[in-house]
């Protein structure tokens, strides 16, 4: 018989994944493939690039369920921390670094380069819009070109024009002010010990 | 605060968001797997920056298909690290505490609780020794020596007051590549495997929230169990 899976939680979910049950794959994919598959997309810009990733992604959930840790935060979290690291991999290869140089020059000659814009297209939730406007522009633009633009805090502060120093702190200031304004509008956030 | 530390915590957020080089990348981790506080962070920084993403798309429908296929129908052999938290009768405990069967038959149960614990498998022994000691000298730290079934002195444990744990288990006689020794500790009225330490261990850390009580070391199959049925080889209590 085959067990139902929906009304698992996520915890409850990796721990039978853990356990080799296909169905509460099955089901966690159902949950979070949506979300993986729009991050990885949004990085690449490529229909089966993204959709690599997607696999990547959901494979090594299979494998090595034991390293998502419900303490740290949640399973989508996870999920998308390590599409970002993957899609991020993939952008820095030097074949993807040029398809994306080439993306963006054609972008900044013909309506320049809108950060705003490109956030704005994931619609996410107003409480999480409230939230990034909350932000000092600074930190609210090295955060956006550093996880969307898939940028280290160096190219960042090339982009900007700005100190390397200023940058990495403006991510981290920014980072911890954008936790404290999800936290004010209402959202849950795991993570921490 | 050492300003390469404080330069390395400067990097955290930048870190969280794949946005360093990969030296500092390497640099960073290393940090990381001594510092449960800048392990924190970047899980808090995670988060947060993946709150952004949060909506996405549909995902294209052949694709669980594709997944399926590359799915290994036989379970692959564990991985390094391998943890769970296991809930446990008190009662029982008392009664039987420490033989292995309290240990075992508690699966089922694991899955209501629906939580795994974090297994810290350092890569440098130096940083983790290092640590070690100065968590030696802290105030309040306990400082334990595990005994085996004879009595004689095994690895000594230290903890300190922030859960932050180490084994010296230098001495520990290596055990074949098949086999690993992990670390299992009680806290209040759970069973927590604190880590697998591999065959031939060295000073190795790990992270406990809550008052343990007890340590234990069993010797396991290559990768770990989530229930040991295995003797205890060392153990220790922690006052």
């Amino acid at each position: 018989m085959r067990e139902n899976y929906s009304a698992h939680s996520d915890s409850a979910l990796v721990l039978a994944i853990a356990r080799y049950h296909q169905g509460a794959l099955a089901e966690a994919y159902r949950r979070h493939a949506g979300a993986v598959f729009g991050l990885a997309k949004r990085l690449l810009g490529q229909q089966a690039a993204a959709e690599e990733v997607v696999q990547e992604v959901f494979l090594r959930l299979w494998n090595h369920a034991e390293r998502f840790d419900p303490d740290r935060g949640s399973l989508r979290s996870f999920l998308l921390a390590h599409t970002h690291g993957r899609a991020v991999d993939l952008l820095r290869s030097d074949v993807a670094r040029r398809r994306r140089e080439e993306k963006d020059h054609r972008q900044t000659a013909t309506s320049g380069y809108d950060v705003d814009h490109e956030v704005w297209d994931l619609a996410v939730s107003e409480q999480v819009r409230h939230a990034v406007a909350q932000l000092p522009d600074g930190e609210r633009r090295a955060i956006e070109l550093a996880y969307f633009g898939g940028r280290t805090y160096r190219e960042v502060a090339e982009d900007l024009g700005e100190p390397e120093g200023t940058i990495k702190g403006r991510i981290r200031a920014g980072l911890k002010r954008l936790r404290v304004e999800l936290v004010s509008a209402g959202m849950e956030m795991g993570g921490g010990l | 605060m050492s300003g390469q530390r404080r330069d390395l915590d400067e990097l955290l957020g930048a870190y969280a968001l794949d946005a360093v080089d990969p030296d500092e990348r390497a640099e960073i981790e290393r940090y990381l797997e001594v510092n449960p506080r800048a392990r924190a962070e970047v899980a808090e920084h995670r988060e947060a920056a993946t709150m952004l993403a949060f909506s996405g798309t549909a995902a294209p429908a052949d694709l669980w298909d594709r997944i399926v296929d590359q799915l290994d129908s036989r379970a692959p052999a564990p991985g390094p690290e391998l943890a769970r938290i296991l809930p446990m009768d008190v009662a029982r405990r008392r009664r039987e505490r420490w033989k292995p069967v309290v240990l075992a038959g508690l699966v089922a149960a694991a899955l209501a609780v629906g939580a795994i614990a974090l297994v810290n498998r350092p890569r440098s022994g130096d940083l983790i020794e290092q640590a070690a000691e100065q968590a030696s000298h802290r105030s309040g730290s306990r400082v334990v020596t595990l005994l085996d079934p004879k009595g004689a002195a095994g690895p000594e444990a230290i903890i300190d007051l922030a859960g932050h744990g180490y084994l010296r288990a230098a001495d520990l006689p290596a055990v074949g590549s098949d086999r690993t020794y992990q670390l299992w500790g009680v806290v209040g009225e759970q069973v927590i495997s604190l880590g697998v330490l591999g065959a031939d261990p060295a000073t190795e850390s790990f992270t406990i929230s809550g008052d343990v009580s007890l340590l234990a070391i069993t010797v396991e199959q290559r990768g770990g169990v989530a229930v040991s049925e295995q003797a205890l080889a060392y153990q220790a209590v922690v006052t």
